[in-house]
């Protein structure tokens, strides 16, 4: 079973796509580690956006797709981060799916 | 090519999957940039119902998923007025902003839309 | 016409399913072309390959993969609803490490894109049992 190993030497299960098996083992130092898996590095910038979709989770319950995190992002962050440029720059190719990992969020269903 | 895609609500929220599986159809199409509209009939009145604890049975309320539907780009949120009054229910009660229709509205609404749902 | 078909009925018990799939052959009688058929909820269940019927039933599954097959049908079933289900295919299976796959010929996973494509891209989408 693929594991994350964090820097105290303490296993996460993840699945093979890299995925929190249990959300409930998700914190700050899992998140600096399953980024690191996705070759991310997080700093302010990232977490400014991790903060947004978590609390974004809490009160909605959805992973947002790619549209709606732009837009969630230009609403909770302004319009000069809310483009998909910039949120592909701080986290690769496929933003939603990559942030959603980071943040611990559900593993999006692959329907939108 | 745009239509307007009109998902026609009636299961209550926790009855059976109903409730999101409309929402995931309504998410979808807006994603893909759609004209959304979601109307609200019997029953399903009570998914709009704000501040459901639905964590209690393991559930998620579909009124917290709602709330994102501006986000989502769906704005056009329709409630059949006959199913607020015989549940008891007023308008304040409701967690989004939405229209009240009486039974001529919602004849104008469905035969408005490009395609329709009901679920 | 450009048709699409939803099926929301189980193939199993549900009389929908029946319906469903003798208003896809009138279609194609009638001269008009299917574009798509969308399996949603449990409608997905009609993309195992697995179900087994008595022998004094309709093997619906086995209908719906022959007409598919035959017609070549472009079969959706919803990728959300059919994994929560246990109908994978050897992507799936292989993603979320079970010990099969399930999926019958002649139908992709994929997700409800495809259903807001059909509606966008049909004269008429017609849906097929309750939801649930």
């Amino acid at each position: 079973m693929p594991e994350l190993t964090l820097d105290n030497g303490e296993s996460i299960a993840v699945d093979k796509d890299g995925y929190l098996r249990e959300l409930s083992d998700w914190r700050p130092e899992v998140a600096e580690q399953l980024a690191r898996k996705q070759s991310v590095e997080l700093d302010t910038a990232h977490w400014e956006i991790i903060d947004i979709v978590q609390s974004f989770y809490r009160q909605s319950g959805l992973s947002p797709a790619n549209r709606a995190l732009v837009k969630l992002v230009a609403r909770e962050a302004g319009a000069e981060k809310g483009r998909s440029v910039y949120l592909m720059k701080l986290f690769g190719g496929k933003p939603a799916l990559t942030v959603s990992l980071i943040a611990g969020l559900p593993r999006p269903p692959n329907c939108f | 090519m745009t239509k307007s895609i009109l998902i026609i609500n009636r299961a209550g929220p926790y009855a059976d999957g109903r409730a999101k599986a409309a929402l995931d159809m309504a998410l979808s199409a807006a994603v893909f940039e759609q004209q959304v509209m979601l109307l609200y009939t019997g029953d399903a009145v009570f998914q709009l119902v704000q501040n459901q604890q639905a964590d209690l049975i393991h559930r998620k309320s579909p009124s917290a998923a709602l709330s994102a539907l501006p986000l989502y780009g769906v704005e056009k949120v329709y409630v059949d007025q006959a199913a607020l009054i015989s549940r008891g229910l007023e308008e304040q009660a409701l967690a989004v902003e939405a229209e009240i229709l009486n039974s001529n509205e919602m004849s104008n609404l469905l035969e408005s839309a490009d395609v329709a749902f009901a679920l | 016409m450009k048709f699409s078909l939803v099926v929301f009925a189980a193939p199993d018990g549900d009389p929908a399913t029946l319906t469903a799939l003798k208003f896809a052959q009138a279609v194609l009688d009638q001269g008009h072309e299917i574009y798509r058929l969308f399996f949603y909820q449990r409608g997905v269940y009609h993309g195992s390959s697995l179900a087994v019927y008595p022998q004094d039933e309709t093997d619906i599954n086995q209908a719906w993969q022959s007409f598919i097959a035959e017609q070549q049908l472009d079969a959706v079933v919803c990728i959300a609803s059919a994994v929560k289900r246990g109908i994978l295919n050897a992507e799936e299976a292989n993603r979320y490490e079970r010990p099969s796959a399930n999926l019958a010929d002649n139908f992709t996973l994929s997700g409800l894109g495809q259903w807001v494509d059909a509606c966008v891209h049909s004269d008429r989408v017609v849906s097929f049992g309750e939801a649930q």
